[in-house]
């Protein structure tokens, strides 16, 4: 049910869904979504916000986007970490042209062990 | 621990290194603390919490409010976590990594190179291994051709999956 419900989430885009709608669509009770909503809200996936819906107040939930808990260094691309990155470039001190660190990463993706 | 904690933690320890997360973990979202406070929480030197503090404030991810103590005439700094920022910085990261890929790749597509058999030396362009009569500068060994296709391969496909990355937000 988290997969159907992240994808009709993910659908709704910014506007969002009410949960009412949600509900509905998952064809499912009220307490299993809700049970869904709060551990998608826990990790951070969902925002709740609060609607009026014909006259009366309600919930509205939109999906933020599954953060990953991994840095995505696009397979150890030494630049990511690079504390001197700001010092490279073209006619800078250090340049992408010769560094040694991407050289390696270079050449490792060119004779993968 | 929710995802994005775990991020901002392998990007602090990255950034600031492994004791900055014993600041990170006494720094909260919407509760102001003192540094003065973190390093009696954590028996750290008052100077270290406050050298990691501003690593953070340099990586956006803490921000702090100032003022004067009324009695001493010191300031005294309230500092804040400020998780949301890491996907801006990873963002800014990004796009400053694509950018020396890009430089990369336009001086290998740009440039004819010749490399010298001995590993310990460098690699050359087609004027600089001229120059020097293809000769190696260093040991004086042969310059041979570097045929360069799979490089520039490599970086064009990390270029695009780079780009692609950035535009997905």
């Amino acid at each position: 049910m988290e997969s159907r419900a992240i994808a009709l989430l993910k659908e709704a885009g910014s506007k969002g869904l009410l949960l009412s709608e949600l509900i509905q669509e998952l064809e499912k009770s009220a307490s299993n979504v809700q049970n869904v909503i709060e551990s998608l809200k826990r990790q951070g996936y969902v925002k709740e916000v609060e609607d009026q819906h014909n006259g009366a107040s309600t919930t509205r939930l939109i999906w933020q986007g599954r953060e990953s808990s991994k840095w995505n260094t696009f397979n150890g691309c030494p630049c990511f970490s690079c504390k001197e990155i700001e010092q490279c470039g073209e006619g800078q001190p250090i340049t992408p042209w010769y560094c040694g660190k991407l050289n390696v990463w270079l050449a490792e993706r060119l004779n993968p062990t | 621990m929710s995802a994005r904690e775990e991020l901002i933690k392998t990007v602090v320890i990255e950034f600031a290194g492994e004791d900055a997360i014993e600041v990170l973990v006494h720094l909260k979202e919407g509760e102001e603390t003192t540094d003065e406070v973190i390093a009696t929480e954590t028996g750290m030197r008052l100077n270290s919490v406050r050298k990691i503090l501003y690593k953070l404030y340099d990586l956006h991810l803490a921000s702090y409010r100032r003022t004067r103590d009324k009695n001493t005439g010191w300031f005294v700094y309230y500092w804040i976590l400020e998780p949301t920022r890491i996907h801006g910085l990873l963002r800014e990261r990004k796009l400053k990594v694509l950018e020396r890929l890009q430089q990369r790749l336009v001086y290998e597509s740009e440039n004819t190179f010749y490399y010298c058999q001995n590993n310990g030396c460098q690699r050359h362009t087609f004027e600089e291994a001229m120059s020097n009569t293809f000769k190696c500068p260093i040991c004086a060994g042969h310059l041979d051709h570097d045929d360069n296709t799979e490089i520039i391969r490599i970086l064009r496909e990390q270029i695009e999956l780079l780009k692609a990355d950035i535009e997905s937000g």
